[in-house]
């Protein structure tokens, strides 16, 4: 590919406006560019950054000049280097591997997005055929690391074809030479010692939900035959003690856990957060609630608005960040996620805020019949009777004929922040990402309308806490440190 | 109808003052809290039509709209002007950078390339050292030229 050199940057500029979108923000304005690089000025000199008058001898030139914010001064390759990071995962293809094992479950709760069927519905678990398929179809993904999630229902109502599934896919790794990661999520009820055993041994990492203290936790997750609560704390523990004892012939992993916010977690950040400090988790992701499957119908009850989840957000990242302060190790999940775009121009994983979205070409959801989705969110919009995000079947499709499908070239087209009107204006486009399924769910359409869009304002919300943390020097510090950790994930 | 007729707000924009892109992205900004529909007016005017969608008033709407074209205004500017820069960027970010390619007819990885060249390397630097040292005896004259070795001497006649 040949490439261009832009004149006007060597030449006297008719216009030396800086490459900068914006908002206004504490009295000020932040500056982002495409190469994702931050910079705060006041409305003064805003009017200055804006008509190119900052020159070499101001006392902003430096800190401005680096971030990409003066023309004529810019280091092109530096920057490049930093977008090309920054969307690394392109050139990747599908790296995550969502396979829903059945939809079955024993919980009923009341926010549940995973459309889950009642415990005897068994002609909804994934057989042993199409587990198998769906490990071979992941694999023909070019990612030279694949993850692959099993989830649900609760995924530990079809053991027989969870174990299969690992141990054909361990094979298949070993034969591919990909980097090969395994994930469960499990409400932990039916973990028994021998079923740890087995996915301690080989090596899947495990995650289950944990809404906070009991009351609240047993009030979002109702589970008739028992204490849903004590069961996802007995087995935390017990995988957290086994991480502190880890043996030579595998690696045993952290284990980690979900929260989703409902309206009843509202008033109790402290509570929550204490809760995972208490139980040695080093981090909590404040997980918004969705209007998609059950929750949508329920969502007069259980749901809120964009304003106070943010302000619960805000509460909750002030309390992380005091603990912090006082020794203790807890980080916010989704503020570390976007500090690595923000402040390391690096993509981490996070596939619902990346441009085009990680629809299909990110992830790809294996429903138990083998159908192939976009997402795990749009494969509960087909279970609703819509398959809309339908992009194949791991029986009859090509992975580069699911890509190609009408249902990803939608989502990608429609998920693309420069065809968003508002999003390709917006100064936190460089960290963010629209979701087409959410879109769809709540106005209709896959493009939406992200003026009265409660995601995009959620979104904001969250955006605006953060880079108010980051003007703190102290706050500043800390968050630069879960960044750190990140590294040696 | 009649109601929802009652309650637009029209505010005419000259396209003179701002072109049309600016007044679409601006009159898009009021779309969460109005219908909007924007139509030619007389040559070189364009009329943008709100109605309320909720309890957002349409001079609250119309007010909203104009303070929002100025704003949009300026970012349609900084943008059109950094779009040649930003398409050059974002190019030169998917254009794979050069690498130094191995020779066509050496078939070695980039890998095998550096091993050989370090292995070179190691061997000039021995030749260097042992010269140095006076080592590099040569008693069967191999290193000579033919015609250091051959030239003054006389060919056999038959």
């Amino acid at each position: 590919m040949l490439v261009k050199k832009p004149v006007r940057n060597k030449k006297k500029l008719s216009s030396p406006a800086p490459q900068a979108l914006w908002a206004k923000m504490d009295g000020g304005r932040l500056l982002t560019n495409e190469s994702g690089c931050h910079a705060w000025v006041s409305e003064k000199d805003f009017a200055r950054v804006i008509s190119g008058r900052i020159a070499e001898g101001d006392p902003l030139f430096a800190e401005l000049s680096a971030a990409g914010f003066v023309r004529g001064r810019m280091d092109l390759d530096g920057l490049a280097a930093k977008w090309r990071t920054r969307n690394e995962h392109l050139s990747y293809g599908p790296g995550l591997h969502i396979m829903v094992l059945t939809l079955r479950c024993n919980h009923k709760c009341l926010y549940c997005q995973s459309s889950a069927a009642g415990e005897g519905a068994k002609k909804t678990d994934m057989s042993l055929k199409t587990a198998l398929k769906s490990v071979d179809f992941a694999f023909t993904s070019p990612n030279p690391a694949i993850t692959i999630e099993f989830q649900g229902g609760e995924p530990l109502l079809n053991w027989g074809t969870l174990t299969a599934a690992v141990k054909y896919a361990r094979k298949k790794a070993a034969a591919s030479k990909k980097e090969l990661k395994l994930a469960l999520v499990s409400n932990f009820t039916l973990m028994t010692e021998e079923k740890a055993r087995f996915l301690l041994e080989n090596e899947v990492s495990i995650c289950t939900s944990l809404d906070g203290p009991a009351d609240l936790h047993n009030r979002n997750r109702i589970y008739a035959a028992g204490n849903s609560h004590a069961g996802a704390v007995k087995w935390i523990k017990y995988f957290q003690k086994k991480h502190g004892n880890q043996v030579p012939e595998y690696r045993i992993f952290k284990s980690s856990a979900l929260l989703t916010v409902s309206r009843y977690s509202l008033s109790r950040h402290k509570e929550i957060i204490d809760e995972y400090v208490a139980l040695g988790l080093e981090d909590i992701f404040i997980r918004p609630l969705a209007p998609i499957g059950y929750a949508k119908g329920l969502w007069e009850k259980i749901g809120y608005t964009s304003q106070e989840f943010t302000a619960f957000y805000g509460k909750c990242l002030d309390y992380i960040l005091e603990l912090n302060r006082r020794g203790i190790v807890i980080r916010e999940k989704m503020a570390s996620m976007m500090l690595e775009k923000i402040l390391n121009f690096r993509e981490p994983g996070y596939l619902d805020a990346r441009c085009p979205c990680g629809a299909a070409i990110g992830q790809i959801a294996y429903n138990y019949n083998g159908d192939l989705y976009t997402c795990d969110e749009g494969r509960m919009v087909g279970w609703e009777g819509d398959d809309i995000f339908r992009i194949g079947n791991v029986f009859k499709s090509t992975l580069k004929g699911a890509l190609s499908s009408p249902a990803a070239r939608a989502c990608v087209v429609s998920s693309n922040l420069e065809a968003q009107p508002d999003c390709s204006r917006c100064a936190y486009k460089p960290y963010c990402g629209v979701c087409p399924v959410f879109n769809y769910e709540a106005q209709g359409s896959l493009w939406g309308n992200m003026r009265s869009n409660d995601r995009c304002r959620l979104f904001k919300g969250v955006f605006g806490v953060i880079f108010s943390k980051l003007r703190r020097a102290g706050d500043k510090e800390i968050m630069e440190k879960w960044t750190v950790k990140n590294e040696g994930r | 109808m009649r109601n929802q007729k009652n309650s637009t707000v029209s505010v005419a924009v000259s396209l003179r003052d701002y072109d049309l892109d600016t007044i679409r992205y601006a009159a898009y900004a009021s779309s969460g809290a109005a219908h909007v529909f924007i139509r030619l007016d007389k040559p070189g005017s364009v009329v943008a039509e709100f109605t309320p969608a909720g309890t957002v008033t349409g001079k609250a709407i119309a007010a909203s709209f104009r303070a929002e074209l100025a704003d949009e205004k300026l970012r349609e500017a900084v943008s059109d002007n950094n779009r040649e820069l930003r398409e050059f960027l974002v190019m030169k970010a998917l254009t794979p950078e050069k690498k130094q390619a191995a020779s066509p007819d050496s078939c070695l990885t980039a890998e095998q390339e550096k091993e050989l060249e370090d292995l070179i390397a190691q061997v000039e630097s021995e030749i260097k050292k042992d010269a140095r040292s006076g080592r590099q005896e040569d008693p069967l004259g191999i290193t000579k030229t033919w015609e250091d070795k051959y030239a003054g001497k006389k060919t056999r006649k038959k």
